[in-house]
């Protein structure tokens, strides 16, 4: 696992001396801070203190925050179309992440709910909110306290496979459970170009 | 035959043959015609040198783009006259056109350009509208819209919305390397500014009703939050930045009010007010279920919301005082969301999920309940009225694989042009108000 | 509510009818045997049965027999004046004359016995008679009185009945309205809401419907077009409608209720030379695009043979929809 972070951690490096000149180079963190960029036009500088500690803006699920024992390993919840009722094992991963929030009090999630792309956007937002409390709920039931858990929902914005078919909007309907660090700091604004 | 019909015929032949002047005044009555696009011929303007813009090619697609008006093609053209006294009005009839549009942009002093225009009748030989638009280079192509605006009023008897602008956002890049800009740009696409970029989702754009800001939703933190921000000089405020949902943001006609929908951390997504001044928030929808996507009326009276009390979503509406009763506005079909009414409070533009599957524009009149599908698109969504009442743009999916554009639609369902990104995709457009 | 009026007039016409015809039966059977009673004498109705039998004296009898007129006495043989006649009878002469006149004394106490009892059962018959008419008159009374009774009891069951009737009747229509409205009451309350609902599914379907009606009135209108006039004439007017109709690109704001007439000047041939405007409501729009439609239909279909081309024609645009 130390080899797999360093190799992250030396890619990470590379990345950032590879960005424009202007670009300052990335502090090689003993953590992975690449956190969410906001820039305008220009890429702005990293380390803004990303909000999570995954590959990119959103968190993917290469996540390497958090537990990575067997189920905890899978921060994703799927859903049926239309419904808010964790299907299938997501109940047995609902349950081992409450378990471990309710073992570990500093530990805290963001539940960040999502559809598929049919419908109006503002009402999926909706949809997936109610995805990510249902979640909540779940956590709360079996362990986890109110003050570990955020929710956001991104409805259709934020799907993890852009394709247009039922295959695809079955892998977007989800929650995921994004493990945040415990000294997080918002990222940066975004520019507003004059 | 009887009898009294026989003589009815003979007295009527009779005087058919004695009088032939009898029905010298035929009296015809018409009670239908036709809803075509009008072929209109827009002629090339005599130019002085700009900066490239073609003035009646932007005219022509203006009008084309409309769905009003079929425009004749510059190769099919018999001439180029600019102006009403160069014009050989058979030649013009007998290429298709009804109409034509003669000009010239003329150099004035002091950098400034006017347009000269005339709208002709080539069957009666009149003239219509002519008019002189003045103004700098750099807004030549605004002065084309205006003149567009005044065809299309005197052919359609509607006021043209050419001059006005419209809000989209545009996604670029794909999955980790994507970014969501928030654009203004006039309303055939053109002039494009770019008054904000994120990497985290943009959404909901919505016009102050006097255009000079910009509300939306932005996931800069990871967490939603409305934003308002003047369009001219990009200075912004976040109006709410609540636990849960923070979305749709609506203005009231009067500009002093937001309508948002907030859900807190557990609750369900209700619709409230925030008073702009005052900051004062109140909250109108009260029901266990997810309530979302206000949109006023323009009299201010009510608000018209999405709402899944009854299972599916359908479009209700709530007086805007609180207390006030709550009454279901659609009917046709099961799922109807995001309301948007017409500036002239006659329609209901909305998404509809149609048997098939495929979410459409649909259409109601308020006054008379009566529902129609306008688009035929299998992933249309976001409908926003011109200020005019009469044109729509929508953002669709056009096929798998294709990366969503806007489109625009008339009232009547002739269709108008499509905005496609060089890059990426579009979505989410707000039609901004006229310019004052 | 004209309903409960009339049904109570008709009640009320009814009833009179029925008791108006009881009472006339009443009067006319009253009236009738009233008649019959008065020949036998009448009899205290004491309707006592007379059994004939009584008056032959096994039982006592109520009148008594009358009585038996005393016998004559026999007339004594007159005794002998000094004989200057006859002898004188003799014994056995005398004892004949004696059974004789005792032979005769009986027949006469028979037949004076007969003749009380000839009067006895005449009498009696008379009696019997009598007390037959007279049980014939009771009779008579009583049925006529059991009629009377019977007719009574009818009217008044009859009166009942319908009292009943209309009662039952009122009662029903009252129990019907109460319910009506505690029904609608109910409804009222209940479908409040969905009422307004449907009103607005409804205004949809009205909405349809009128459009179809429109739709229907439009063509029934070209349909009367093509009738006010006869055979070749209305197929030229129509082709002529029709083909305006076909080329007028009617503007969003030609809607119904706008009325403009074009007057449209012509040349054999059928080519348009010029159109004006007259009474019109619409707005330069629609001005322009009914002048287009014109031009666009011309050259005009010819009439038919032998007639020529009318100069003027005064085309009416008026859409339905």
């Amino acid at each position: 696992m130390y080899r797999r972070t360093a190799i992250l951690m030396l890619l990470a490096g590379c990345l950032g001396l590879a960005a424009c000149a202007s670009k300052p180079p990335k502090p090689s963190a003993a953590q992975q801070q690449a956190a969410g960029q906001n820039g305008a036009g220009a890429e702005s500088q990293g380390a803004e203190g990303g909000a999570n500690a995954n590959g990119g803006p959103f968190g993917n699920q290469n996540s390497v925050a958090g537990p990575q024992q067997g189920l905890l390993a899978k921060r994703t919840v799927y859903f049926d179309f239309d419904s808010a009722v964790i299907k299938g094992d997501g109940t047995d991963i609902v349950a081992a992440h409450a378990k471990y929030l309710s073992d570990h009090a500093d530990s805290r999630v963001r539940l960040e709910g999502n559809t598929d792309e049919r419908g109006s956007p503002e009402y999926n937002i909706g949809l997936g909110m109610r995805r990510a409390q249902a979640v909540r709920q779940a956590l709360l039931l079996q362990g986890a306290s109110a003050s570990q858990i955020t929710v956001v929902s991104y409805g259709a914005e934020h799907p993890v496979d852009p394709a247009h078919n039922e295959e695809a909007w079955s892998k977007n309907r989800r929650v995921d459970i994004v493990y945040l660090t415990p000294n997080a700091q918002p990222p940066q604004a975004p520019q507003t170009p004059q | 035959m009887t009898p009294l019909l026989r003589i009815f015929l003979a007295v009527l032949t009779a005087a058919w043959l004695a009088a032939p002047a009898a029905y010298a005044q035929l009296q015809i009555q018409i009670t239908s015609g036709v809803t075509n696009p009008v072929p209109i011929a827009v002629v090339p303007f005599a130019e002085a040198p700009t900066d490239g813009t073609d003035v009646a090619d932007v005219v022509q697609h203006d009008l084309a783009g409309s769905g009003r008006f079929t425009a004749l093609p510059r190769n099919k053209m018999p001439a180029t006259p600019t102006s009403a006294a160069q014009v050989k009005f058979a030649d013009w009839k007998a290429a298709g056109s009804d109409y034509m549009v003669v000009g010239q942009v003329v150099p004035m002093p002091g950098g400034q350009l006017a347009v000269d225009f005339e709208l002709l009748n080539t069957l009666t030989g009149q003239s219509i509208a002519r008019q002189r638009f003045t103004g700098s280079a750099a807004a030549l192509r605004n002065a084309a819209h205006r003149v567009s605006d005044v065809i299309y009023q005197a052919i359609t008897g509607i006021r043209g919305a050419f001059a006005t602008r419209i809000a989209y956002v545009a996604v670029v890049g794909q999955g980790a390397d994507s970014r969501f800009q928030l654009v203004i740009a006039d309303a055939d696409g053109y002039n494009q500014h770019l008054i904000l970029e994120s990497r985290f989702p943009i959404m909901s754009p919505a016009w102050s009703p006097d255009g000079k800001w910009i509300a939306y939703v932005s996931f800069e933190n990871h967490l939603s939050a409305v934003y308002v921000q003047r369009v001219q000089s990009g200075e912004r405020t976040r109006v709410s930045m609540r636990a849960g949902i923070n979305g749709a943001p609506a203005w009231s006609p009067d500009g002093r009010k937001l309508a948002l929908t907030l859900s807190g951390d557990s609750g369900h997504p209700q619709i409230y007010l925030l008073d702009l001044s005052t900051q004062h928030l109140t909250r109108l929808t009260d029901s266990p279920s997810i309530n979302t996507e206000a949109d006023w009326s323009p009299d201010g009276r009510y608000i018209y919301f999405t709402s899944d009390r009854a299972g599916e979503p359908q479009i209700y509406r709530i007086g805007t005082t609180p207390g006030s009763a709550t009454q279901r506005i659609t009917f046709t079909d099961e799922y109807n969301a995001g309301p948007h009414v017409s500036d002239d409070g006659k329609w209901l533009a909305m998404v509809t999920r149609d048997d098939s599957g495929s979410y459409r524009i649909g259409l109601q009149n308020l006054a008379t309940g009566e529902f129609r599908m306008l688009t035929s698109g299998r992933l249309d969504r976001s409908p926003s009225f011109a200020p005019n009442s009469a044109t729509i743009m929508y953002a669709e999916r056009p096929g798998r694989g294709q990366a969503g554009i806007l489109a625009t639609i008339s009232v009547d369902g002739l269709t108008g042009l499509s905005l496609k990104p060089t890059q990426g995709e579009v979505r989410d457009p707000a039609w901004g108000p006229f310019i004052q | 509510m004209s309903e409960p009026a009339r049904d109570r007039w008709l009640s009320i016409g009814m009833s009179v009818l029925l008791h108006g015809s009881l009472v006339a039966l009443l009067a006319f059977g009253f009236w009738h045997f009233h008649k019959q009673a008065t020949t036998p004498p009448s009899v205290p109705i004491n309707a006592t049965v007379v059994d004939a039998r009584t008056l032959k004296g096994e039982g006592a009898a109520s009148t008594p027999a009358p009585q038996p007129k005393p016998a004559p006495q026999p007339q004594p043989a007159q005794q002998a004046p000094p004989p200057q006649g006859p002898p004188p009878p003799t014994p056995d002469e005398l004892a004949m004359r004696e059974q004789a006149a005792k032979e005769e004394a009986q027949h006469e106490a028979e037949a004076q016995k007969a003749m009380l009892a000839r009067q006895q059962a005449k009498a009696a018959r008379e009696e019997a008679q009598r007390q037959a008419q007279a049980q014939e008159a009771a009779q008579a009374a009583a049925a006529k009185q059991a009629e009377e009774a019977e007719a009574a009891a009818e009217a008044k069951k009859a009166a009942a009945a319908k009292k009943l009737a209309e009662a039952r009747k009122k009662a029903a229509a009252a129990k019907l309205a109460a319910e009506k409205k505690l029904a609608a009451e109910r409804k009222l309350a209940e479908e409040k809401k969905l009422a307004e609902e449907k009103r607005l599914a409804e205004q949809q379907a009205a909405a349809a419907r009128a459009a179809r009606v429109a739709q229907l009135q439009q063509s029934l209108q070209e349909d009367e077009q093509a009738a006010a006039a006869s055979g070749a004439l209305a197929s030229w007017q129509s082709e002529i409608t029709s083909r305006i109709q076909n080329a007028w690109i009617k503007p969003p704001t030609a809607r119904p209720g706008i009325e403009c007439v074009l007057n449209v000047s012509l040349v054999p041939g059928g080519s348009v030379t010029g159109v004006s405007v007259g009474q019109c409501n619409g707005d330069d729009a629609v001005r322009q695009s009914i002048q287009t439609a014109v031009y666009n239909a011309s050259p005009l279909p010819p009439p038919p043979n032998g007639i020529p081309f009318p100069r003027q024609l005064i085309i009416t645009f008026k859409p339905t929809n």
